[in-house]
């Protein structure tokens, strides 16, 4: 019983969330305000609707060639088989057999490419769209989300990192700290230290609180520096949380046993259960990260165990978000740093490969069952239809109605947009 | 690295750290060389001076002057935290505070500097500079164990500066016989970015965008970049085991008699237990070709680079001879007469007391960057060759100048503006400040507390001993029975997994019990059969009782494996993930404060029976009781308005209100700021 009206409420806030955007239309949103509205329709005239993204990032450099840009026929290929999908026409590695019978829901862009070859700056690249550098930290597309749209839930934060550490890329860059990610070590264990302990009854953790606040009145006073008060911002925000009735949407032990079994064990595929029930709870942006495709040598043992978990988790969430009537507003994104090389090492592994490979995307009103842009016959360069890492995250603004060309100044005055002036794909909504 | 790998590496590591604890076997951690002192010359004074008065200059030109000076108990802090890396523990408070000597910051200041936790604090600005991962694996750059225990001994004898940069450079070897060889040893198979690296940290200048294609926003060229990169491009991190006769033998007698060829898990455990081996530097003829970028996907390498520097002298040198090229850059680059060298480290040390570099980007100097002080940063980098790149000298300077011993600047900088050096500006605490200052007040002489990772042999040893020990009939015969034993465990190993599938977590508790302890058995048969009846796993436990009851974790963050998994304390507080110079972070997020409001550090802390909270206990007197908290603690003296309001708290009721003030002020923003 409490279930359901639990889901009540969450339904109900949707829904005037959802008015809200109706009645309101998107006028309040900045970007009607210059001409990104006319770019905000996409060749097919639609418009695009998602509210909410789903990033699984495989770190480490996914192979592209033994996932979704298979070879079959050359010598680039090794020995992992091409299997059809329910897509007419695309073909995939042959250990994503539960993706196969999903790709009409996504669309396969094949025509990636980066300048960065090495891990930590490939990362920070496809994460937020910028070359790192050592003069500024750029914020990550979750925290361009939050900052640009704000959030819909506001006792949880906006933007979630699953298995990753807070000091990875794509955090909150040089905007308040508020907008870079909540993280989550470990899916299973939910959010760590978000309860209070029990021998201490609130009446006296308020007490404690206040005389901690109390004491530090005259050193806030007297230091007016933004790393204080985002302290002071970050201290509210948890306490908010530790409050609020959404806790539980942290806590992926309320699901059935069957949906937990669903997704595999993987911390991927519990990654992925937990960022639906975060997005649920009207989370903008959860990132759910998962390694071990760096696959400098034994590439084909393990491409099999890697995409085991992966096809597991996508193919779930894909069918989970859809039977909940949440695929048409929330964008799942699957994206790596970069592919692996045609060429096989001695070592029967694969190497970093910028220069082409494929990420994916589905929902939020992508139109699944394609492809967008291929790499030549060995999958070694891009063959038509480039899509650099500006372009592809300008996609997910796109997708997300962000004002593309508005420009947000960072403390030191240095100019930035969302994408960096990447071209979105538009051909796929 | 990835993190779902990197736990797991993790993982496998504290397995072996559990496994591989024989060799200490209840003695004690080996005491290492003493600290060497701090040149204690009046001269250095002088230089302090001067340096008051070049900034005093520029600050009367700008109608500026300095903060006002700073107190007592603010100075403490602020020099503990900035010469050992943690808060004064209380006892230490007072002996300053008492001490009636005009001259008892410099005393301090010495004391500090020739103190082990000294080496604790450098350590960090090290590991995050050179990226120092002890963490991880070795084949992606990870397990630096002795490179660590290198970088500790070399700051510990207060090796200068060019020699330590020399000494890596120049490193050759196995690294249990020349730890400097972590150097080349964390960037395996890539050369180039190693030379990127080598480039930033030294000599404070970015090139890896010209790794791949010409430098976006600088004059430098792909071509220039790879004339830099020459140099060191023949440095392997890999040693030519093939070329290893007794393990060529031992193949072959395993060829003849066990077809090894074709037998993949014999294979395995040979490959295993040779596999320390392949780890070193060895210096080889391999040349770099002149760039092949992505853009132009050049596959002819025939050309090759000339080495050259981007600047200063040429290091007039060619490719072909193995040892020259390496031996002159390292000339070249750590020389006083490189116009970068020294400038760049006087700058970063600088920045780390001060908060902000004269050179805001210690690492991104271009060709028109300005100092915010140019005849101040000039001073500097001459304090720095003059002598001779003793840092620690060179430390015991800038601590004495009054301009560091000034109040923080309490109004945020402008950053369109240089920063005028009216004193320090306010920093937050590194993450691993904020770890050693919460064990200062609960582990006793926690700078001589060693850690376990660093104190237990290295895990290669053992495989080492046998692989060195037998000759090459007898080790064949060895590695046979050892990949027998191996695979009947990991036979073993598999069905019991299998079994713990079909198990329910909640229900089948019993029998998940007894499943894992059979693997457990399973893992010591194997171990005894491999390395005899010593491998049973002992710890090291401290008998005396200093640290007893004390978790084995709670050692400083230096003599922690690093960096931290997600979720770890340091991890949340923004240690480097020492992936990329420099790359720590003294961010708000929100799980670092879910971490102070429930987590179990805090509670450890004031509930504990050691430290500061055993203290607590023993106090009767409510108004040293106060004091003691708030000096243990923020370590400053309460206000008036603090006791007025506090002292009755404790008078109505001490029990709960000793916890509630302790909590409330580790909870306070000002504990974890610099001020």
């Amino acid at each position: 019983m409490r279930n359901f009206n639990k889901r009540d409420e969450i339904s109900r806030r949707r829904f005037i969330s959802n008015s809200a955007k109706a009645c309101l239309g998107v006028s309040l949103l900045p970007c009607l305000q210059n001409n990104s509205l006319i770019a905000a329709v996409s060749e097919s005239g639609k418009q695009p609707k998602a509210r909410n993204v789903i990033h699984l990032y495989m770190a480490g450099g996914m192979s592209h060639i033994d996932t979704f840009d298979p070879k079959p026929g050359t010598e680039a290929q090794g020995p992992v088989e091409t299997i059809k999908t329910n897509a007419d026409g695309i073909l995939i590695g042959e250990y994503l057999p539960l993706m196969s019978k999903h790709m009409d829901k996504v669309a396969i862009i094949r025509s990636l490419n980066s300048s960065q070859g090495a891990h930590a700056q490939g990362a920070y690249f496809m994460k937020t769209g910028y070359i790192k550098r050592g003069t500024i930290t750029h914020p990550g597309m979750g925290s361009w989300l939050n900052k640009l749209s704000g959030r819909t839930n506001s006792s949880i934060p906006g933007n979630i990192r699953i298995n990753g550490g807070n000091n990875a890329p794509g955090g909150a860059g040089f905007f308040e700290e508020k907008f870079g990610p909540l993280t989550i070590g470990n899916p299973s264990e939910g959010l760590a230290n978000s309860k209070r302990n029990k021998n201490i009854p609130v009446k006296q953790f308020e007490t404690r609180l206040n005389l901690s606040e109390w004491i530090d009145t005259s050193f806030h006073k007297e230091y007016k520096y933004k790393e204080v008060r985002a302290y002071s911002d970050a201290y509210t925000e948890a306490l908010t949380l530790m409050k609020s009735e959404d806790l539980n949407a942290f806590d992926i032990t309320k699901e059935p046993k069957e949906i937990k079994a669903a997704y595999g064990p993987s911390k991927l595929g519990q990654g992925c259960l937990l960022a639906r029930r975060l997005i649920e709870h009207d989370v903008r942006y959860v990132e759910v990260n998962y390694g071990g495709w760096d696959t400098h040598n034994d590439n084909f043992n393990r491409i099999e165990v890697q995409c085991e978990a992966l096809d597991t988790a996508l193919s779930t969430l894909l069918l989970d978000l859809e039977r909940r009537g949440m695929l048409d507003e929330t964008l799942v994104v699957v994206s790596t740093e970069f592919g692996r090389s045609p060429e096989i090492s001695s070592d029967l592994g694969r190497n970093h490969h910028p220069k082409v490979f494929s990420c994916l995307l589905a929902g939020g009103g992508v139109q699944g069952g394609q492809v967008y842009g291929a790499s030549d016959e060995i999958g070694n360069e891009v063959a038509e239809n480039s899509v650099s890492v500006n372009d592809f995250n300008a996609t997910i603004g796109y997708a997300l109605g962000l004002p593309l060309e508005e420009i947000v100044y960072s403390p030191s005055g240095r100019p930035f947009t969302v994408g960096n002036k990447g071209k979105p794909v538009t051909a796929i909504f | 690295m990835h993190y779902p790998l990197f736990i797991k590496l993790h993982y496998l590591l504290l397995i072996f750290l559990i496994g591989n604890m024989a060799n200490l076997s209840g003695q004690s951690p080996k005491p290492h060389s003493p600290v060497k002192p701090v040149k204690k010359e009046a001269k250095h004074f002088e230089y302090s001076t001067k340096i008051d008065l070049i900034i005093q200059k520029d600050l009367k030109k700008n109608s500026a002057k300095l903060n006002p000076p700073l107190s007592d108990t603010a100075f403490l802090k602020r020099i503990y935290l900035d010469t050992i890396g943690r808060i004064p523990t209380y006892e230490e408070s007072l002996s300053f505070l008492d001490n009636k000597s005009p001259n008892k910051r410099r005393s301090l200041i010495d004391k500090l500097l020739d103190s082990e936790g000294y080496v604790s604090h450098q350590y960090t600005f090290w590991a995050d500079l050179l990226r120092i991962t002890t963490t991880g694996n070795i084949n992606t750059g990870g397990d630096a164990y002795y490179y660590a225990k290198w970088i500790k001994e070399a700051i510990r004898s207060n090796m200068p500066y060019d020699k330590i940069v020399k000494s890596m450079l120049l490193a050759e070897g196995y690294p249990w016989e020349n730890g400097a060889t972590g150097y080349y040893l964390r960037d395996p198979g890539m050369e180039l970015d190693n030379a990127s690296n080598t480039i930033q940290a030294f000599l404070g200048t970015q090139l890896v965008c010209a790794q791949c294609h010409d430098h976006p926003f600088e004059k430098w060229t792909q071509e220039e970049y790879y004339g830099m990169a020459s140099h060191t491009y023949g440095v392997n991190s890999r040693m030519p085991i093939k070329e290893n006769q007794k393990l060529n033998s031992t193949r072959k007698i395993l060829q003849q008699t066990t077809n090894l060829k074709k037998n993949i898990s014999l294979k395995g455990t040979v490959s295993n237990f040779t596999r320390p081996l392949s780890y070193g530097v060895n210096r080889t003829n391999k040349k770099l070709p002149k760039p092949t970028d992505y853009a132009t996907n050049n596959k002819k390498k025939k050309d090759f680079v000339v080495p050259h520097t981007i600047f200063g002298k040429n290091t007039h040198t060619t490719q072909d001879d193995k040892d020259t090229r390496v031996e002159s850059y390292s000339r070249w680059l750590t020389s006083k007469e490189n116009p970068l060298f020294a400038k760049v480290i006087a700058n970063r040390i600088w920045a780390k007391f001060f908060g902000i570099g004269i050179i805001k980007e210690v690492d991104d100097i271009r060709e028109d960057t300005k100092p915010s002080n140019t005849e101040l940063l000039n001073y500097i980098t001459r304090l720095m060759k003059d002598n001779d790149f003793d840092l620690k000298t060179f430390q015991r300077i800038l601590l004495n100048t009054k301009v560091y011993q000034r109040k923080s600047t309490t109004n945020e900088q402008d950053h369109t503006k240089p920063y005028l050096f009216t004193g320090p500006i306010l920093r937050r605490m590194t993450a691993e400040q904020i770890w050693d200052s919460c064990l200062t007040m609960v582990v006793p002489n926690l700078d001589n507390r060693q850690g376990l990772h660093f104190t237990r042999a290295h895990p290669s040893q053992k495989t080492l001993s046998i692989v060195e020990g037998l000759p090459p009939n007898e080790l064949a015969e060895k590695f046979i029975a050892i990949n027998k034993a191996e695979s009947k465990y990991y036979t073993k190993r598999k069905y019991i997994r299998s079994e713990l599938l079909l198990l329910d977590k909640e229900q089948d508790i019993e029998k998940i019990k007894a499943l894992r302890k059979q693997e457990k058995n399973a893992k010591k048969e194997m171990q005894v059969t491999i390395y005899g009846e010593q491998s049973k796993q002992k710890y090291y436990k401290d008998k005396k009782g200093e640290w007893k009851g004390l978790g084995n974790n709670l050692v400083r963050a230096s003599e922690s494996p690093s960096p931290m998994y997600p979720g770890n304390f340091i991890e949340v507080f923004g240690q480097s993930d020492r992936k990329i110079i420099d790359n720590n972070s003294k961010k708000a997020n929100v799980n670092q404060i879910l971490m102070r409001l429930n987590g179990h550090m805090f509670n450890q802390i004031i509930y504990a029976k050691t430290g500061l909270g055993g203290k607590m206990r023993t106090i009767q007197d409510l108004n040293e009781l106060l004091d003691t908290l708030f000096l243990g603690v923020l370590v400053r003296k309460p206000t008036e308005a603090e006791r007025k309001k506090l002292l009755p708290l404790l008078k109505e009721n001490r029990g709960k209100s000793q916890f509630d003030i302790f909590w409330a002020l580790l909870n306070t923003n000002q504990f974890i700021f610099i001020s």
